[in-house]
């Protein structure tokens, strides 16, 4: 049945429908979240990365240099673009810095200091490849544990949020795109500072949802991450608000249509529940003076008139 | 005793087939960026499958088609199993005198775009339902398109390989 004479030996027919049942089997147990040989996996793409950034390299030059000559082709009108762009920014900055002036004032008298979530650090990776794919919109960066990369890291560009870490390798990382299925990300308006959830769904423009009724979302808002998740920092950007049909938001990507070569990683730890916190805290042996003993809290005298309106 | 090479048979084919395949297989894990949209070469390795050359060892052959499929599954980070399935598929249709003829490019094209189309269709379904949701299909049919338009390359390339390696009579002139 498989083959003609030179190869339709018993053992040849044995081995066929054996490699048959076990491929079935592993798809049929790979279905669900957890996927099978998941080390199996990161080991190989750690092992292939090296070879993948050699050989992207030509690829990637070559895009870069087309799109430097579409860049060429418009350079006078952009030139124009950005001249006007740089006036109008220039008049922000001065706002921005009278802004930051006063708001540096009353952080002072108020004793607040919220900072800034953005880690200063950022690590910088090449992106190996990308699969844009039926399945899945991922990345293979050449940064692993050897570059301190975990878990959840946010992946930026030049442009905007890439994704984040979805696990990491020795030395390499797969990032999940903000395009996945999988991804799910707080996000935030500039203008309204409206919040929804920005989900993937295998498709360039992923949309937002849970957005309330009263949230004000304007096609062309900016979008940034809002930090609301405590898995992503505040205020990256992401994209722009598109309505595709009434209350019915999608974003373009800031990423989309772009030549991705290189992107950092910022290592930004998650905000922690207050259990994990103390766990953490324990086994670092750090210790935790503002961890309140319970026994303490109740022996603290409440005054019932300065809790009185 | 059971018979796994034949007279006439090309010995070390499955080493060329494994080198083709390993080339495949690296190619179709990059990707360009055309017009704004990220293309890859998943379908590349079929082609590795399609004109998998003439084999000595014909278990050796099928153990590592069956791997080359799960590594392209663990690459491509697709249902793992799903181009297992497919590739011994298309080797166990494709019989052997049909690997084996020094074909014309337009019955090689043909074959190897009936053998596309059954990939496609397949890892539509399998992908769909392993995934439990339906997969993109411009993504899908931009994969096909990029490694149908690679089909002359490799074809030629394979062809190449043919009168360096192999004499005459392999060759099936």
């Amino acid at each position: 049945m498989f083959g003609s004479d030179t190869d339709s030996t018993r053992a040849s027919t044995i081995t066929l429908i054996l490699a048959f049942v076990i491929a079935g089997i592993l798809y049929m147990t790979d279905r669900g979240s957890e996927r099978l040989l998941l080390r199996t996996q990161t080991g190989a793409e750690s092992a292939i990365s090296p070879g993948l950034a050699i050989l992207s390299k030509p690829l990637r030059s070559a895009e870069n240099l087309m799109a430097g000559f579409k860049d060429r082709s418009r350079a006078v009108e952009e030139n124009k673009a950005l001249k006007e762009e740089l006036y109008r920014l220039r008049e922000e900055k001065q706002r921005s810095q009278i802004m930051a002036m006063k708001l540096e004032k009353f952080e002072g008298i108020l004793g607040a200091n919220p900072g800034v979530d953005i880690p200063a650090q950022k690590i910088a990776a090449r992106a190996v490849s990308e699969i844009e794919g039926p399945f899945v919109r991922a990345a293979l960066i050449n940064a692993g544990r050897n570059k301190g990369l975990k878990k959840g890291h946010p992946v930026m560009t030049v442009d905007g949020l890439y994704g984040h870490v979805l696990r990491t390798g020795s030395r390499s990382s797969r990032v999940l795109l903000l395009g996945d299925l999988n991804s799910r990300i707080s996000v935030m308006s500039v203008r309204s500072s409206a919040r929804a959830i920005l989900s993937g769904d295998n498709s360039d423009q992923p949309r937002l949802d849970f957005v309330d009724d009263r949230a004000d979302w304007r096609e062309g808002d900016k979008v940034v991450t809002s930090g609301d998740d405590g898995v992503l920092p505040q205020g990256l950007p992401v994209g722009t608000v598109k309505e595709k049909s009434a209350r019915q938001f999608v974003v373009g990507l800031n990423t989309l249509d772009k030549n991705i070569d290189w992107v950092w990683v910022y290592p930004y730890v998650p905000t922690q529940a207050p259990d994990e916190d103390e766990t953490n805290a324990e086994t670092e042996g750090v210790d935790t003076p503002n961890v309140l003993d319970p026994a303490e809290t109740q022996s603290i005298p409440i005054d019932p008139a300065a809790e009185a309106p | 005793m059971m018979r796994i090479s034949s007279p006439g048979v090309s010995k070390g084919g499955v080493w060329k087939g494994i080198l083709l395949m390993c080339l495949l297989l690296i190619i179709s894990v990059l990707n360009v960026n055309i017009a704004g949209r990220t293309i890859g070469f998943v379908f590349l390795p079929l082609i590795g499958v399609c004109l998998w050359p003439r084999t000595d060892k014909a278990v050796l052959s099928i153990i590592t088609i069956f791997i080359f499929g799960l590594f392209l599954d663990l690459l491509s980070a697709g249902p793992l199993g799903l181009w297992p399935l497919i590739f011994l598929t298309v080797f166990a249709v494709l019989r052997p005198h049909m690997r084996l003829k020094a074909h014309s490019f337009n019955s090689a094209l043909t074959q190897w775009v009936v053998a596309l189309l059954f990939a496609l269709i397949a890892s539509y379904l399998l992908g769909w339902f392993a995934r439990e949701s339906r997969p993109d299909t411009t993504a899908l049919l931009f994969q096909a398109l990029a490694a149908a338009a690679l089909f002359p390359l490799i074809y030629g390339l394979r062809h190449v390989g043919r009168y360096v390696f192999s004499d005459a009579d392999a060759r099936g002139l």
